[in-house]
């Protein structure tokens, strides 16, 4: 009986860190990801940007549910997190499109 | 949805892991979270399509007869020159076949002193543009109120956009899920079983969801983009160092006008109007933006109407507002923009004639009832006779009534207080919209007093008739009747009757399908064995063991 508390437990522990991975996480990664394609898409401006901002929310959901579908809580977190990490810090290394 | 989670376990009780089950799963519980709002969403979204028909009905004294543009537009400037002058900005939305009044929306120029309190938003104002004169009639919130709803649920800027945003992806991982999860994706479209209990809500579920599946996936990808810079403004950021400058370059034209503190009059709007009807080969002009009327740094940007275009971001024209001279117009948008702008414009339906539009509307129904259908197929799916609801259970089942069975019924009661408040009652606008919410929250709380099918047939009765209730009253209130209506060949006032009439058939239906004793469903499967009822974590036990 107490094993299975403490397993539910543990369940609901990686729920609670596999949505917010999803949920934050994923928005995190999206906008990291599309501002990094409108910085870097050899485009105009305005059209990198609107591009941008039109699939990001098609990356957002895709991580999203990439989240919920691999199982290993150990590979989604890494992955989604440090594309965050990653695109967001590149973006700012790279300032504001000159 | 457990059982297929459960089904795709193998005989050694291994958790096989595909894309359908984990999908399946997923979208499960993305629809449930999300689903109550999404069916607020769909339903006062879909009344949205008919904004400015439900505003004309709202206000049954207002009967205008047509002008020209170049009239409304001179008639709308008079009236602003007269009130309000020295405002920094006008923005004038002329009538068309739509919406036959003038709408104005003025904002007071702003204090200098940079501490000062920001000016109050002014409400809308609405002009008869054969004369400019304010329209005398009654306050209402109009065909404005579900639109605002549609997206800000009533709840203070910015957490209803940002709670439908969240609502609207959920909706799209939900739709992306859901096509994963269905294999059989036609045979699911011709297949609907009336009378038998869960199989039956799974298949309204999926003839709902699939016959319109386009329309769904457009709707809401469309509808996160109508919100794009709010919710995902960092493309923007990484591009330029002022964000008015990518709002230059969506809207094609560059307004540089500069308040100088000179004073100068205003050049007359009507060959201007003239001009640009002449230069887009009798395109409609629809908006009028005037900025810091009477001085000499005064702008005009007179925009196209997108009533015959795809893309929902028309063409503009600027003028100096002193001179009258021509400074700039829009260029053509590039794949990118344009694409934005058509997304924008699918979303509204303003290109929409009248067979499209009620298309939409139907669309939007089915929309509706896919969230709707959805919500009670999980509850049907774990509704177990012999065993005690738990406590999840019942709240779902609460809130599925509290949602689909009472939101309908505070919506007529929105339509039903315009009819029967005093039309010369203060602040009755606000009461108008505080009887909807009162009508639904509060026939949610009356419904937990009653068991659970007692309370699906009195609150899907309730709003049945509560919308038979509306063609009545307007005949009893006002002298634009259904016959009446009929009669001198109103056919605004006498569909609205009829959709009236189209909502109660439906509710009522409900509630008699609703009072049907249940019957047995045939299981299909095999009975399962006795399990805990709710499975949720499943697959993270299996993670964790």
């Amino acid at each position: 009986m107490a094993r299975t508390a403490a397993k539910k437990r543990s369940g609901a522990a990686r729920m609670t860190v596999r949505s917010v991975t999803a949920l934050i996480g994923g928005y995190a990664a999206a906008a990291g990801v599309a501002t990094l394609a409108a910085r870097l898409l050899p485009l105009d401006r305005a059209e990198a940007t609107a591009w941008g901002m039109i699939l990001s929310f098609l990356i957002y959901a895709l991580f999203g549910l990439w989240a919920f579908h691999e199982r290993r809580l150990l590979m989604i977190a890494p992955v989604i997190w440090g594309a965050a990490v990653l695109s967001i810090a590149t973006a700012f290394a790279l300032g504001v499109r000159p | 949805m457990t059982g297929k989670t459960e089904n795709a376990r193998g005989a050694n009780g291994e958790a096989k892991s595909g894309w359908r089950q984990s999908m399946a799963w997923i979208h499960t519980w993305l629809g449930l979270l999300a689903g109550w709002i999404l069916f607020a969403m769909f339903l006062t979204g879909t009344a949205s399509y008919f904004r400015p028909e439900i505003t004309r009905w709202m206000q049954p004294e207002v009967d205008i007869a047509p002008v020209s543009a170049v009239h409304a537009a001179m008639t709308a400037v008079a009236h602003m020159q007269k009130i309000a002058p020295q405002d920094e900005q006008w923005t004038i939305f002329l009538p068309d076949d739509r919406t036959t009044t003038t709408r104005i929306f003025t904002r007071a120029r702003p204090d200098p002193d940079p501490k000062a309190a920001k000016p109050p938003r002014r409400p809308e104002i609405r002009v008869d543009p054969a004369t400019g004169d304010p329209v005398a009639a009654r306050e209402t919130k109009g065909g404005e109120h579900f639109y605002r709803f549609h997206f800000q649920l009533q709840i203070p800027h910015p957490w209803g956009r940002w709670l439908a945003g969240l609502a609207a992806i959920f909706m799209l991982a939900a739709i992306i899920s859901g096509v994963i999860t269905h294999k059989r994706i036609f045979v699911d479209f011709f297949t609907l079983r009336w009378g038998k209990g869960q199989r039956s809500w799974l298949d309204a579920h999926n003839v709902s969801a699939v016959i319109a599946l386009p329309f769904h996936a457009m709707i809401t990808y469309t509808g996160l983009i109508t919100l794009v810079a709010m919710y995902m403004p960092w493309p923007v950021a990484a591009n330029y160092q002022k964000p008015a400058t990518f709002a230059d370059a969506i809207y094609g034209v560059q307004d540089d006008g500069k308040y100088l503190g000179r004073r100068a009059p205003l050049t007359p709007i009507g060959p201007l109007i003239e001009r640009v009807s002449h230069e887009w080969h009798g395109g409609r002009p629809a908006t009028v933006i005037v900025r810091n009327p009477n001085d000499a740094g005064a702008t005009i940007q007179i925009a196209r109407s997108n009533a015959d275009t795809l893309n929902a971001r028309g063409q503009t024209i600027l003028f100096s507002g002193s001179s009258g001279r021509r400074i700039a117009a829009s260029q053509p948008p590039g794949v990118a923009i344009e694409t934005a702008g058509v997304m924008l414009g699918l979303h509204m339906g303003n290109f929409a004639g009248p067979l499209l539009r009620w298309t939409y509307v139907l669309l939007g129904m089915t929309g509706t009832a896919m969230v709707g259908t959805g919500l009670l197929l999980w509850t049907a799916k774990r509704r177990r006779e012999d065993v005690k609801p738990f406590f999840g259970f019942a709240l779902v089942e609460r809130l599925n009534i509290g949602t689909v069975a009472c939101l309908p019924a505070g919506m007529a009661a929105f339509l039903l207080a315009n009819r029967l408040l005093p039309a010369d009652l203060a602040g009755r606008a606000d009461i108008e919209v505080a009887a909807m919410y009162w009508t639904w929250f509060g026939l949610a709380l009356l419904s937990l007093a009653l068991p659970v099918r007692r309370a699906w047939i009195a609150m899907l009765g309730l709003s049945a008739a509560s919308f038979l209730a509306i063609p009545i009253v307007n005949m009893i209130t006002t002298d634009r009747g259904f016959f009446a209506s009929i009669a001198r060949g109103d056919l605004l006032f006498a569909s609205f009757d009829m959709v009236m009439l189209s909502m109660a058939v439906l509710l009522g239906f409900g509630a008699w399908r609703a009072a049907q004793p249940p019957k047995q469903a045939k299981r299909v499967r095999k009975p399962r064995a006795a399990k805990p009822p709710i499975q949720m974590p499943v697959r993270e036990l299996t993670d964790a063991a």
